[in-house]
C-alpha cells in the first residue's frame, strides 16, 4: 500500500499543493498578494519533478513497472515520467510568471494557483494512463481547469470570450472522444488500453467499429493537440487568455495531448492493419494533419501583428512537426528501434517547445500586464533598450522555435527529422522536405519580432510600462538559458529521451505486457527484464 | 425479407437500432452546437452529445454483457454535471459583459 | 413484442424532444427548450431499463433531469432573457451545409455501423448484470483511482463556479 503510494507520489504531491493553496486562500486576508502562493506551488512542482526523478532511477533502463493497486489505471514507465517531468517543468516556470503578473491584471486570487496544480495532475496522469477512462476523466480534469483559467480575468470581455470558445469546442471534442472511447470498447469488449491492444493484436476485435473509433479518438485528440483543420480555438484562445495561462496551457496540454496519443495509438492500435498501409490507418490519418498543420499554421502566422496570436498559430505548426514524431512506428520495420526514435524525437522536441514557449509568453506577460491586452507588434517595438534581458530571451525563444543552431529547437529539429528519415528508410523524405521548407517560412515571422525588438524604436504616443517582477525574470532567463544547455549539450537530455520511448516497447506491445498483467505481481523492483538501452 | 423485418420479427431488439438510435442524437447535437447562437442551447446541444455516447456504452456494454461501459456513463453523468457548472458560469461572465448570451455577439476576438 | 413498441415509443420520443431543443422554431425560447430536454433525458432513461442499466436509468433521472437540468432552468430564469438579448438566430449557408454533412456523415456511420454489428438480437443478460452490486463491485476496485480524480474534478469544477460567476471576489 505504501508502496503504491510511493509510486505515485508526484500526482500526490501536486494534489496536496493544489488543496493547500486553496486553504490558504481561504484564509488569507481579503485583497491581500497572493504572489507568494506561487512560490508554494512552485516548491510542491520541484518537489514532484524531483519525485519523478528518483521514480525514474528506482526503475531500471528500459524497464515499465506498473503500480500494484492502480495496475488498471496507470502506467508508471519512462515515458510517462519523462513526459510528467516536461509538464511539470513548464507548470513551474509558467507559475513564477505569474506572480506579479496577475495583481497586475487586478485578478490575483489564490484559486489560480489550485488550479494550475490540479490541470498540472490532470496533464500527468493523462501521460501515465493505462485506461480509457482514466484517459478521460485526467483529460476532463485538464480541461475543465484550463477553460476557467483561461476565462481568470473576469473584468475582460477578452478573457471571459476566450474561456466560453474555448469550453464549447473543447466539450464537444470530448463528446468526441468519448465517442471513440465507446466504439473502441464496442469492438474489443474493454476499457483497458493493453487489453483493447491484445484484442486488435490477436484479430479479436470488430474491425470497423474499431476503425470508427480510432478515427474519432484522433479527431478528438486533433482538437486537444490544436492540429489543423481542428485548430480554430487556438488563436482566440491564446490571445484572450492571460498571458502566464497562454504559456501554461500551451506547454502543458500539447505535453499531456502527444503523450497521451502516442500511448493510445502504440498500445491499442499498433496492429499492423490499424497502424499502416490501409486507406484509413492512422498512418494515414497523422500525415494528413501533419501536412495542413505545419501549412496552415505557418501561413497564417506570417499576417499576425500581434505576439501571442503569432504564438498560437507558431503553436499549429509545431504540432505539425510534432505528429511526425509519431510517424516514425509505422515507417519503420523495427519496432523497438522506432520507439527508441520517437522517443528521442516527440520528448526531446516536446522539452525544446516548452522551453521556448514559456520564454515568449514569460515576455508577452511582462509587456501586456501594465498595457492593453492584445498589445499589438509596437509594445516590442525598442524592447532591448527598455529591458536588454528580455529582449534576449525573447531572442532566444524565437530562435528555437524556428530552429537555428546552438537552441534546444535545432536540436530538437535534427533528431525529430533525422529519426524519421533513418527509420523510415526515406519513405517520408518528401515530408521531411515540406517540414523544413515550412521551417524556412516561419523565419519571417520569428525573425521579424527579434528585429522589431532590437532596430524599431519605442513608439513615442503610447510607451508601454514594462512589468517588473523578478520571479517573472528568473522564469524567462532559466527558460533562455535551458534552452541554450540542451542545444549545446543535448547528449544527456537526448537519451534520456530515447530511454522513455524505450520503455514504451514493452508497455505498448502485447507480447511483452500480456505476461506481466496476469502475474499481476507487479512491484517496484519485479519489472520486465531490465535491459540496458546501451547494449542492443 | 429484408434483414430490417427480419429483425422486427424476433422478440429483442439488435445492438445496431441502439446504435443508430446514438448516432442519431449524436448528429442532432452536433447540429446544435454547429448552428444555434444560444449559448444556453449550445450547453444542451452539448448534454445531447454525452447522452448519445452514454448510450452506445450501455448498449455495448449489453452486447459485451460486461459492465465496464455502466462505469464509464456513471463517470460521464459526473462529467456532465461538472461541466454544466462551469458553462453555466461562462454563461453568467458572457452575459455580465454582453448583455447577451448570443455567441455571435463575442466579438472583442477578432476571428 | 412489448419490448419492441416500447423501444420504438421511447426512441422516438428521445429524438423528437432532441431535435426540439436544437430546431429554431421551438428552441428559440431555452426554457422550452430545456423542457424538452427533460422530456428526452425521461425516455433515453427508458432506453436504458431496456438496456438492463436500472442503476444508470435511475442516475440519469436523478442527476441529468434532477441536478443539470434545473441549473440550466435556474440560469435562464436567473438572466430572464428578453427576446433583444437572445439575439437574432442567423441563418448562413455556411451552417446549412453544415447541417448537410453532419446528416450525411450520421447516415453513412449509421449504415456501417448497421451492417458490421448485423441484425443479432442482444442476448439475454447475466443475473447481476446492471445491478448497483456489480457496478459498485468495479467502481471500488477496479476504476478506484478514475473514482478518486472524479472527486477533484468537481473541485475543480466547484472553484470554477465560484471563479467565474461570483460577482465579487475578495
Amino acid at each position: 500500500m505504501v508502496d503504491d503510494l510511493l509510486l505515485i507520489s508526484p500526482l500526490l504531491i501536486v494534489t496536496v499543493m493544489g488543496l493547500v493553496s486553496l486553504l490558504v486562500g481561504v484564509f488569507a486576508p481579503a485583497g491581500s498578494f497572493k504572489g507568494w502562493l506561487a512560490f508554494l506551488t512552485s516548491f510542491g512542482f520541484l518537489a514532484a519533478l524531483g519525485a519523478c526523478y528518483m521514480l525514474w532511477h528506482e526503475t531500471s533502463a528500459g524497464a515499465a513497472f506498473s503500480s500494484q493497486s492502480f495496475h488498471y489505471s496507470l502506467t508508471l514507465d519512462h515515458f510517462g515520467l519523462a513526459l510528467c517531468g516536461v509538464i511539470l517543468l513548464g507548470a513551474l516556470l509558467a507559475t513564477l510568471t505569474a506572480v506579479h503578473y496577475l495583481p497586475a491584471q487586478k485578478s490575483d486570487h489564490a484559486e489560480y494557483y489550485a488550479l494550475i496544480a490540479f490541470s498540472a495532475l490532470g496533464m500527468m496522469i493523462m501521460v501515465m494512463a493505462a485506461d480509457l477512462l482514466t484517459l478521460f476523466v485526467a483529460l476532463e480534469v485538464m480541461s475543465i481547469s484550463i477553460y476557467i483559467l483561461a476565462g481568470f480575468k473576469r473584468d475582460s470581455s477578452f478573457s471571459t470570450e476566450s474561456a466560453m470558445k474555448y469550453f464549447i469546442l473543447g466539450s464537444f471534442a470530448s463528446a468526441i472522444l468519448l465517442l471513440g472511447i465507446s466504439f473502441t470498447y464496442g469492438a474489443t469488449g474493454t476499457i483497458s488500453m493493453r487489453e483493447i491492444g491484445l484484442a486488435v493484436a490477436g484479430g479479436d476485435a470488430h474491425s470497423e467499429l474499431a476503425l470508427f473509433g480510432m478515427v474519432m479518438l484522433i479527431v478528438a485528440f486533433g482538437f486537444k493537440i490544436a492540429a489543423a483543420p481542428f485548430h480554430m480555438w487556438t488563436p482566440d484562445v491564446y490571445e484572450g487568455a492571460p498571458a502566464s495561462v497562454t504559456g501554461f496551457m500551451a506547454v502543458g496540454v500539447k505535453a499531456a495531448g502527444f503523450g497521451a496519443l502516442a500511448r493510445l495509438l502504440l498500445t491499442c492500435f499498433g496492429a499492423p492493419e490499424y497502424r499502416d498501409g490501409s486507406a484509413v490507418s492512422w498512418e494515414t490519418l497523422i500525415v494528413i494533419l501533419a501536412v495542413i498543420s505545419m501549412c496552415a499554421g505557418n501561413l497564417m502566422a506570417l499576417a499576425q501583428k500581434n505576439l501571442k496570436r503569432m504564438l498560437a498559430y507558431s503553436a499549429i505548426a509545431h504540432t505539425g512537426y510534432l505528429l511526425m514524431a509519431l510517424l516514425v512506428v509505422p515507417a519503420s520495420s523495427d519496432g523497438e528501434q522506432a520507439l527508441n526514435a520517437l522517443g528521442g524525437g516527440l520528448v526531446f522536441y516536446l522539452l525544446a517547445y516548452t522551453l521556448a514557449n514559456v520564454a515568449a509568453f514569460g515576455v508577452a506577460a511582462a509587456v501586456g500586464a501594465r498595457g492593453v491586452e492584445d498589445a499589438g507588434e509596437e509594445a516590442y517595438a525598442g524592447l532591448a533598450g527598455r529591458d536588454p534581458m528580455l529582449a534576449f530571451a525573447l531572442t532566444i525563444a524565437m530562435l528555437s522555435l524556428l530552429g537555428i543552431p546552438l537552441t534546444a529547437g535545432f536540436m530538437g529539429k535534427l533528431t525529430l527529422f533525422g529519426e524519421l528519415l533513418s527509420s523510415g528508410g526515406g519513405e517520408y523524405l518528401w515530408l521531411v522536405v515540406v517540414a523544413v521548407v515550412n521551417s524556412v517560412v516561419s523565419a519571417y515571422y520569428y525573425l521579424r519580432v527579434v528585429m522589431v525588438a532590437y532596430m524599431q524604436d519605442e513608439s513615442a504616443e503610447k510607451p508601454i510600462a514594462l512589468l517588473k517582477s523578478a520571479p517573472l525574470r528568473v522564469a524567462v532567463g532559466v527558460a533562455a538559458i535551458l534552452t541554450l544547455v540542451f542545444g549545446i549539450m543535448p547528449n544527456k537530455a537526448i537519451n534520456a529521451s530515447t530511454r522513455a520511448g524505450y520503455s514504451l516497447v514493452h508497455t505498448s506491445n502485447p507480447a511483452t505486457y500480456g505476461a506481466r498483467v496476469s502475474a499481476a505481481k507487479p512491484a517496484i523492483t519485479s519489472t520486465v527484464e531490465p535491459k540496458d538501452v546501451a547494449h542492443r | 425479407m429484408t434483414p430490417l423485418l427480419a429483425s422486427m420479427s424476433q422478440t429483442a431488439i439488435p445492438l445496431s437500432w441502439y446504435l443508430a438510435v446514438a448516432l442519431i442524437l449524436f448528429a442532432i447535437g452536433t447540429i446544435g452546437v454547429l448552428t444555434r447562437r444560444n449559448a444556453l442551447v449550445v450547453l444542451m446541444s452539448v448534454e445531447i452529445l454525452l447522452n448519445a455516447v452514454n448510450l452506445t456504452f450501455l448498449a455495448f456494454a449489453r452486447h459485451h454483457d460486461n459492465m465496464d461501459g455502466h462505469v464509464v456513463t456513471f463517470f460521464v453523468i459526473a462529467v456532465a454535471a461538472a461541466e454544466a457548472a462551469v458553462g453555466l458560469a461562462l454563461v453568467l461572465g458572457i452575459f455580465r459583459h454582453n448583455r447577451s448570451v448570443n455567441v455571435d455577439s463575442m466579438t472583442a476576438l477578432r476571428n | 413484442m412489448l419490448e419492441q413498441i416500447l423501444f420504438w415509443l421511447l426512441a422516438g420520443g428521445a429524438i423528437l424532444t432532441a431535435a426540439m431543443v436544437v430546431l429554431p422554431p421551438v428552441g428559440r425560447n431555452p426554457l422550452y427548450g430545456a423542457l424538452s430536454l427533460i422530456l428526452s433525458f425521461f425516455f433515453i432513461s427508458g432506453l436504458y431499463v431496456l438496456l438492463v442499466a436500472h442503476v444508470m436509468a435511475v442516475l440519469q433521472v436523478l442527476v441529468y433531469a434532477g441536478a443539470i437540468m434545473v441549473l440550466f432552468i435556474f440560469v435562464i430564469m436567473l438572466l430572464n432573457l428578453s427576446d433583444k438579448e437572445l439575439g437574432q438566430s442567423r441563418k448562413t449557408t455556411a451552417q446549412f451545409i453544415g447541417v448537410l454533412a453532419v446528416s450525411a456523415i450520421a447516415v453513412k456511420a449509421i449504415m456501417v455501423v448497421s451492417s458490421a454489428t448485423g441484425s443479432k438480437a442482444l442476448m439475454a443478460a447475466d443475473a447481476g448484470f446492471g445491478t448497483v452490486d456489480g457496478l459498485a463491485d468495479l467502481l471500488f476496485r477496479q476504476f478506484l483511482f478514475p473514482f478518486e480524480l472524479v472527486s477533484i474534478l468537481l473541485l475543480v469544477a466547484v472553484i470554477g463556479a465560484v471563479v467565474l460567476a461570483k460577482r465579487r471576489l475578495t
